[in-house]
C-alpha cells in the first residue's frame, strides 16, 4: 500500500507539488492524470526515493521511502525519459539489474522475450523510442515487483504493444497483488485499467476518486418544460453544471439515480432523461469552476 | 511479499557488488589507458635511456636514469598524473550530472553512501592498479637490464607520489562534482580549486605590497607557496620529496575529503543535476569568492603593467564586475542578469572592498609606523633583496652554494639602519606606491630585524636615495657593509690564485700570479674599496677602468658563501681535488691605492687604455636643453650617432693628452638630466668608440671655457 500525506516539493522557485496526499492500495492501480508540468513526473520520482520531498510523508507498507533499501528492492520505477548505459546490449542491461536485484527473475525474462520479441543482443540506444520503453517494462516486470511505479508507459508504444502492456501489468496485479502507480496526461489511456484516478493540475491535487462511485455517483440530465422553467428547481438543485437551450435544461448533479429522479418529477417536467457521461466530462463537472481549465488537460 | 524474505536478509554495506562490477564494465578502459601511458613514460624511458650507444651512456650519472622517475623531467608522465584522476572522477560520477541517469541510479535499491563508496573503490582500482603495475615492472626492468643507478627506493618513493597525488586529485574531482551539477565546470573547478592557495595567497601578497607601504612580498611569496597547492607540488615532488609533515597533511586531506564528499552526497538533490553551484547556499559564497579573485587578478595585472594606482582601481573594478556578471550568468543560466537585484549586490560587494581598501589605507593596525625597540634589536639584515633569507642553499653547476648574508652586527650600523628605518618610516608619505625602482636613484631596501626574544621583523621598501643620503652615508661607508657587499674581502688571501684586469676598451689586459704581487694587489684594492666614499659608490659614480678578475680556490667540501654577481668557473672537465671560481670586480677611477701600486710596479700603462698611445681624438658637443627620457633611452639602446656627431657644426675636437686624460677621468655614463651637459665620443686607434657625456657642474674647465663662448 501507497500512502503519500501533505508532500510538498520546491525546485529553487518553482513549487511541483503542494500539500498532495494519495493512497493507492495494495494490488489496486492508480492512475495519476494531469497536463504537462501538473507534477506527475515529481509524485512518482518522489516515490520511487529519487527526489527527497520537503514536507509530508511518503510510505510504502508503512515504510517511509527514501534511502529505503529493503524497500526499493521491491520496487520498480519506470521513468518517462529512460536511460540505458552506453553502449549496453539488452542482456548487458538485464546482467546490470541481475546483479543488484535479489529477486530478479530469470526466468520470466526469458519468457517475457517472446512477447517484446527484441533481440536481447541489440544494444539499447540503437533501438527506437518505442522498442527502448519496451524493454524497460520487459526488465521492470523481470525484477519481480510488488510496488511499480509507471511514468506515461503507454507514450510512444503503438496500439497493440499498449494492450499487451496493460495485460502484462493486469496480470501481475490479479496473480500477485502487485500495487501500480501509474501516469497519463491523457485519462482515456487509464480508463480502462485503473482502480482510481487522480488529477494533478498545478501541483495540487484537485481530485481523487474510486472509478467504480464516480460512475455511480454523477449524472447528467435533460429537462424540458412546457411552460416556463420553475425557478425553485436550480434554487433547490445543487448541480455542478447546467445549460439552458430553450426550455431545455441540462443538468449534471451528484446523487444517486433513484434520487435525483424523484427530485425531478416533482417539478413535473415535460420531457426527463438520462443521458450517457463520459470519464472525462465527470471530472470536468467535478471540479466545478476549475473544470473549465481542466477540459483541455484531459483531452 | 513473499520475495520480503530476501529482501530481510540484505544489510547496508560499504559497497554494492553490482554496481562495482558495472563501473569495471564500463571504465575499464581508463585504467588500460593510463596503465599503457605509464608503461611508455616510465619503464620504457629507461629501456631507452639504457640502449643508447654506450660511448653516450657513459658520461652518463644516476640523475639521467632518476629523471625517469621524476615528475618535473618527465612531463608525459606528468601530463598522464594530473589528467587521469580527474578523469576518472569526472566518469564514475558522471551520473550525477545528468538528469536521466541521476534519477535511474537513485531508484536503484543502493543508498547513496554505498553508491559514493563504490565509485571511489572503483576510481582508486583503476588508478592503483596500473601505477602499482608500472611499478612492478619498472623494478624488473632495472633489475632485468641491471641499471643500477635506479633503486628499490627510488621506484618506491615515485610510486608513493602517484598513489597519493592520485588520490588526492580524484577525491578533490569527486568533492567538487557534489557541489556542481556540470561535469565541465568540475573539471575545471577542480583545478582552480587546487590552484587557489597558492594562487590567491599571491594575489592577496600582492595586493598587500601594493596598499601596505613596507610590506615584505618578496620573503613571503617566495616561501615555497607551491607547497600550498597540490598541482603545483606534484611536479617539484620529484626534486624536493615530500616531507613527513606534508605525507601527513595530505593524508589527512584525503581523509577530509571522503568525509566531506561523502556529506556532500547525502545532502546533494538529485535534481540539481545541470546547476552550476548545487547548493543554493554556497551560490552567493562561489559568486563572491569569483569576484573576489577576479577583482585581485585583474588589479595586480594592471598593477604590474601599469605601475599606477588609478589602473590599478580600474582593473579592481573591471574584474570584479567581470568575475561578479560571469558567475550571475553561470548561476542563472540566463544572461538577463543585469537587473537590480544584481546590480545591488555588486553595490554592497563594492563598499565593502572600498572599506577594506580604506582600512589598509589608513593602517589601522599602525603596520607602516611599527618598529621594534632598538634596544630589542640583536642583529639587522640589510641589503636590496632578501635572496639569502629566501634561499638557504642554492645549486650552482652542481655545487651547492651558500648565498652570502649581509647581517650588520657592529651597534653603531644598527643604529645608524635604525635610524635610516625611522627615517623612511616618517617620509612613508611621499613614496607610498612606488614598489619598482625605475627613476635613477630609486633603490630597494630590504631589512630584517633579528630581535631578543628571537623573533623577527621584516621590512621591505623602495626609496629614493638622494633623499636619504645623510642616513645611507654612514652605513655604506662602514666595514660591515663593505664586506658584506665585496666577497673580495671575504675571502682567504692564500686561496687568490690569479688577478687579471682587463680595460673597458680597447685590449688592454695584465695577469698577475706571482704569489707575493697577488697579495700586494689584494692588498691595496681591499684599502681602496674600505676607503671608497658613499659618493664614489653612488652621485660621483664614474665609468670603471676595466674588470677586474681574481679566481680563487675553494675546497669542494667548503663551497664558499657567494655573492649574486660570483659565477663558478666552469671546471666540468678538470676534476681535481681542489676547484676555482671567480669574482669580478670593477677598477674604479677613485681606487687610488691600486693605481699607485700599479704604477709602482709598471703594470700601470698595460691595464688602461691612454689617451697617447689609445685613443686619437675625442669629439666634444654642448647640449643646453639637457637629456630628456626619449634621448636618454636612444641612447642607451643605439647610442650615438657618430657619423652624424662628428660632421656636426660646432663640435669640439680635441686630441692634446692632457686634455683626453682630464676628459676620460671625468667622463660619465649617460643619464638624463635637466641640466645642461657635454656629450663626448673618444675615438680609438683600432677604430673603435666610447661614449658618454659631463654635467655641467662636473665639466673640465677647457670645456665649459670653449663652450662659453
Amino acid at each position: 500500500m501507497i500512502e503519500v500525506e501533505n508532500v510538498s516539493k520546491q525546485f529553487e522557485d518553482l513549487e511541483a507539488l503542494r500539500d498532495v496526499s494519495l493512497t493507492v492500495h495494495k494490488g489496486s492501480i492508480y492512475g495519476l492524470v494531469g497536463s504537462n508540468g501538473a507534477g506527475k513526473t515529481t509524485m512518482l520520482k518522489l516515490l520511487a526515493g529519487i527526489y527527497r520531498p520537503d514536507a509530508g510523508n511518503l510510505m510504502i507498507d508503512s515504510q517511509p521511502v527514501f534511502e529505503n533499501e529493503a524497500l526499493k528492492m521491491r520496487t520498480v520505477f519506470i521513468p518517462d525519459n529512460l536511460y540505458f548505459f552506453l553502449n549496453y546490449t539488452i542482456q548487458d542491461m538485464a546482467d546490470f539489474y541481475a546483479n543488484i536485484y535479489p529477486q530478479w527473475n530469470n526466468q520470466r525474462y526469458l519468457k517475457l522475450a517472446n512477447v517484446f520479441n527484441i533481440e536481447v543482443k541489440r544494444r539499447i540506444r540503437t533501438l527506437s523510442k518505442g522498442m527502448q520503453r519496451q524493454v524497460a517494462l520487459w526488465l521492470g516486470l523481470a525484477l519481480m515487483p510488488d510496488v511499480m511505479i509507471l511514468d506515461e508507459p503507454l507514450d510512444g508504444l503503438d496500439p497493440v504493444m499498449r494492450q499487451k502492456v496493460k495485460n502484462l501489468i493486469i496480470q501481475d496485479v490479479a496473480e500477485r497483488q502487485m500495487t501500480v502507480i501509474i501516469s497519463s496526461h491523457n485519462l482515456r489511456d487509464l480508463e480502462d485499467i485503473c482502480d482510481y484516478i487522480g488529477i494533478l493540475h498545478q501541483g495540487k491535487m484537485i481530485i481523487q476518486k474510486d472509478l467504480d462511485d464516480l460512475r455511480a455517483d454523477v449524472h447528467k440530465i435533460q429537462v424540458a418544460f412546457s411552460g416556463e422553467i420553475p425557478p425553485a428547481l436550480l434554487e433547490q438543485t445543487q448541480a455542478l453544471y447546467h445549460e439552458q437551450r430553450g426550455s431545455v435544461l441540462i443538468l449534471i448533479v451528484r446523487g444517486t439515480y433513484s434520487e435525483i429522479i424523484s427530485h425531478m418529477q416533482s417539478f413535473n417536467p415535460a420531457v426527463l432523461d438520462i443521458l450517457p457521461l463520459t470519464l472525462e466530462e465527470i471530472f470536468i463537472y467535478e471540479m466545478g469552476d476549475n473544470g473549465y481549465e481542466i477540459k483541455n488537460i484531459l483531452y | 511479499m513473499k520475495w520480503g524474505i530476501t529482501v530481510m536478509k540484505s544489510k547496508t554495506s560499504f559497497i554494492n557488488r553490482g554496481i562495482l562490477r558495472n563501473d569495471f564494465k564500463r571504465y575499464t578502459w581508463i585504467g588500460i589507458v593510463y596503465l599503457l601511458g605509464l608503461l611508455l613514460t616510465v619503464p620504457l624511458q629507461l629501456v631507452m635511456i639504457f640502449s643508447r650507444p654506450e660511448e653516450v651512456k657513459m658520461y652518463y650519472d644516476a640523475s639521467v636514469y632518476l629523471r625517469a622517475l621524476q615528475l618535473d623531467y618527465s612531463p608525459l608522465s606528468l601530463i598522464l598524473i594530473l589528467i587521469v584522476p580527474v578523469l576518472a572522477g569526472l566518469l564514475l560520477f558522471r551520473y550525477l550530472q545528468a538528469n536521466i541517469a541521476a534519477d535511474m541510479t537513485h531508484a536503484l535499491p543502493i543508498k547513496r553512501a554505498t553508491l559514493y563508496n563504490t565509485h571511489i573503490v572503483a576510481g582508486l582500482t583503476l588508478l592503483f592498479v596500473p601505477l602499482v603495475i608500472t611499478a612492478l615492472i619498472t623494478w624488473a626492468v632495472v633489475a632485468g637490464l641491471g641499471i643500477d643507478f635506479v633503486q628499490g627506493k627510488d621506484i618506491l618513493s615515485w610510486l608513493n607520489v602517484c598513489l597519493l597525488m592520485n588520490l588526492v586529485l580524484f577525491l578533490s574531482t569527486v568533492v567538487v562534482g557534489m557541489f556542481t551539477g556540470l561535469s565541465t565546470l568540475q573539471g575545471l573547478l577542480t583545478y582552480i580549486l587546487l590552484l587557489v592557495p597558492a594562487g590567491l595567497s599571491v594575489l592577496v601578497l600582492h595586493s598587500l605590497k601594493m596598499h601596505v607601504y613596507g610590506f615584505p612580498y618578496d620573503l613571503y611569496a617566495a616561501a615555497n607557496l607551491d607547497k600550498l597547492s597540490p598541482l603545483l607540488r606534484i611536479p617539484s615532488s620529484g626534486s624536493i620529496p615530500l616531507s613527513t609533515g606534508e605525507l601527513i597533511f595530505y593524508i589527512l586531506l584525503c581523509i577530509a575529503l571522503y568525509l566531506i564528499g561523502r556529506y556532500l552526497y547525502q545532502q546533494r538533490k538529485v535534481e540539481s543535476a545541470g546547476n552550476a553551484i548545487t547548493f543554493t547556499v554556497l551560490r552567493p559564497i562561489f559568486k563572491y569568492c569569483v569576484t573576489f579573485c577576479t577583482m585581485l587578478l585583474l588589479g595586480s595585472y594592471f598593477y604590474s603593467t601599469q605601475e599606477n594606482i588609478i589602473w590599478t582601481y580600474f582593473g579592481y573594478l573591471l574584474g570584479a564586475g567581470i568575475g561578479y556578471f560571469l558567475t550571475a550568468i553561470l548561476l542563472e543560466k540566463s544572461i538577463a542578469v543585469f537587473k537590480w537585484q544584481q546590480v545591488k549586490g555588486l553595490g554592497v560587494y563594492t563598499l565593502v572592498i572600498i572599506g577594506l581598501i580604506g582600512l589598509l589605507q589608513v593602517d589601522i593596525i599602525g603596520y607602516e609606523k611599527r618598529l621594534p625597540e632598538m634596544s630589542q634589536v640583536e642583529n639587522v639584515y640589510m641589503d636590496t633583496h632578501f635572496h639569502p633569507l629566501i634561499y638557504k642553499a642554492a645549486m650552482h653547476n652542481g655545487t651547492s652554494v651558500k648565498p652570502h648574508l649581509a647581517l650588520f652586527k657592529d651597534k653603531d650600523n644598527i643604529a645608524n639602519i635604525y635610524n635610516l628605518h625611522q627615517e623612511i618610516i616618517a617620509h612613508r608619505g611621499e613614496e607610498k606606491g612606488v614598489i619598482i625602482p625605475r627613476a635613477i636613484n630609486q633603490k630597494r631596501v630590504s631589512l630584517a630585524y633579528q630581535l631578543k626574544d628571537g623573533s623577527c621583523f621584516y621590512r621591505n621598501y623602495t626609496i629614493n636615495f638622494a633623499k636619504y643620503k645623510e642616513q645611507l652615508k654612514p652605513i655604506y661607508e662602514s666595514r660591515e657593509h663593505k664586506i658584506h657587499q665585496h666577497e673580495l674581502l671575504r675571502v682567504n688571501l692564500d686561496d687568490i690564485k690569479l688577478v687579471e684586469i682587463n680595460s673597458q676598451n680597447g685590449n688592454k689586459s695584465v695577469s698577475i700570479s706571482d704569489k707575493e704581487m697577488l697579495q700586494q694587489a689584494v692588498a691595496v684594492l681591499r684599502n681602496d674599496i674600505y676607503d671608497q666614499s658613499y659618493e664614489d659608490m653612488t652621485i660621483n659614480k664614474r665609468p670603471a677602468w676595466g674588470d677586474i678578475m681574481v679566481t680563487i680556490a675553494y675546497d669542494k667540501n667548503q663551497p664558499p658563501a657567494m655573492p649574486d654577481v660570483a659565477m663558478v668557473a666552469d671546471n666540468s672537465t678538470i676534476r681535481t681535488e681542489k676547484n676555482y671560481y671567480q669574482i669580478y670586480l670593477p677598477w674604479e677611477k677613485s681606487y687610488m691605492h691600486f693605481e699607485r701600486w700599479l704604477q709602482s710596479t709598471g703594470l700601470y700603462n698595460q691595464a688602461r687604455i691612454l689617451p697617447d698611445e689609445d685613443i686619437s681624438y675625442a669629439l666634444i658637443d654642448y647640449v643646453p636643453d639637457g637629456i630628456d627620457r626619449a634621448t636618454y633611452r636612444n641612447l642607451r639602446e643605439k647610442g650615438l650617432n657618430e657619423e652624424l656627431f662628428e660632421e656636426k657644426p660646432g663640435i669640439l675636437k680635441i686630441s692634446d693628452s692632457a686634455q683626453l686624460e682630464l676628459c676620460l677621468q671625468n667622463y660619465r655614463d649617460y643619464s638624463y638630466s635637466e641640466q645642461a651637459v657635454y656629450l663626448v665620443v673618444f675615438k680609438l686607434k683600432n677604430g673603435n668608440s666610447f661614449s658618454g657625456l659631463f654635467p655641467q657642474a662636473e665639466a673640465p674647465d677647457f670645456l665649459t671655457e670653449h663652450f662659453a663662448q
